[in-house]
């Protein structure tokens, strides 16, 4: 069964995976928006963009308050984080693989260089 | 039809893992590295692992199996990674995935790990890209990377043993 952890990080991959929605969080970090601000630089409806805003806030990647009569969306950087800290593992396994390569790959030159030398 | 163009490095997406590295020898000795099972063995897996050289299985063509088992150097418990090669262009481009994989949890997305292996004459620039990473291996994965390898195998383990 999966945790309730699995299913909010698996929510915010979903999330994550669109570039439009990426696009949104890109802009929310320079700052609160509402949705006529943030439909402004993209080709599409407000109507489209607050459907994104729905599955951002959904996995917990944007909160959204109301200030007088317009609604504002704010960056959840937490959420973002997370995802960002699993990914990192991926990274670390390579990191650590590609360390290993690079000490296998001198001592391999190494005997190979004093092969050639002993040639000579 | 193979195609043997090698495809562009590509732009790094949030859910990718994009890795660049310089490696201080010529590009067949780093292609070697990655191909022959006799030296795969000397380095694949974090710090905390070592390759049991009688697992690692190379078949250096597409379709072909690359795989290995990663031993834990506390608990001496295998971790199996097994990917199918799908682009071969020696030396240097290699290029495998995890296709729909069937497990007890529901199916594995495509999961394509590329390495490019870039000519610079006494000195190899490797490029590696691994993604993208979906929700459904996100679930598969949620206790690390080795974790995830090892329920994959447990699957396979199934089938082709």
């Amino acid at each position: 069964m999966p945790t309730i952890e699995t299913d909010k990080l698996s929510t915010v991959f979903a999330a994550l995976a669109d570039p439009t929605r990426r696009a949104i969080l890109a802009r929310l970090a320079s700052g609160d928006a509402t949705v006529t601000e943030l439909a402004e630089p993209f080709a599409m409806s407000q109507p489209a963009v607050s459907k994104h805003l729905r599955v951002l806030e959904t996995a917990g990647l944007i909160s959204r308050a109301k200030v007088a009569t317009a609604r504002y969306s704010h960056l959840e950087a937490e959420a973002l984080r997370e995802a960002t800290e699993w990914m990192q593992r991926y990274t670390r396994f390579w990191t650590e693989s590609l360390d290993r390569l690079d000490d296998a790959l001198a001592q391999y030159m190494e005997a190979h260089e004093t092969h050639e030398r002993q040639e000579r | 039809m193979i195609d043997h163009t090698v495809p562009d490095v590509p732009v790094a997406a949030d859910t990718d893992v994009l890795i660049t590295r310089a490696f201080a020898a010529p590009r067949d000795i780093v292609w070697k590295f990655f191909t022959q099972p006799e030296y795969l063995a000397r380095w694949f897996g974090p710090a905390t692992v070592h390759v049991d050289p009688s697992t690692v299985r190379v078949d250096l063509h597409p379709g072909g199996t690359w795989g290995l088992d990663m031993v834990d150097n506390d608990s001496g418990e295998h971790y199996p990674m097994r990917a199918k090669l799908t682009v071969v262009i020696p030396p240097e481009y290699l290029e495998g995935r995890e296709a729909n994989a069937q497990t007890s949890i529901g199916p594995l997305e495509d999961i394509v790990l590329r390495i490019w292996l870039h000519d610079h004459g006494p000195v190899t620039r490797m490029t590696l890209h691994q993604g993208p990473f979906t929700p459904q291996f996100r679930d598969m994965t949620r206790d690390g990377w080795l974790e995830s390898f090892h329920k994959v195998d447990a699957v396979l383990a199934g089938g082709a043993a």
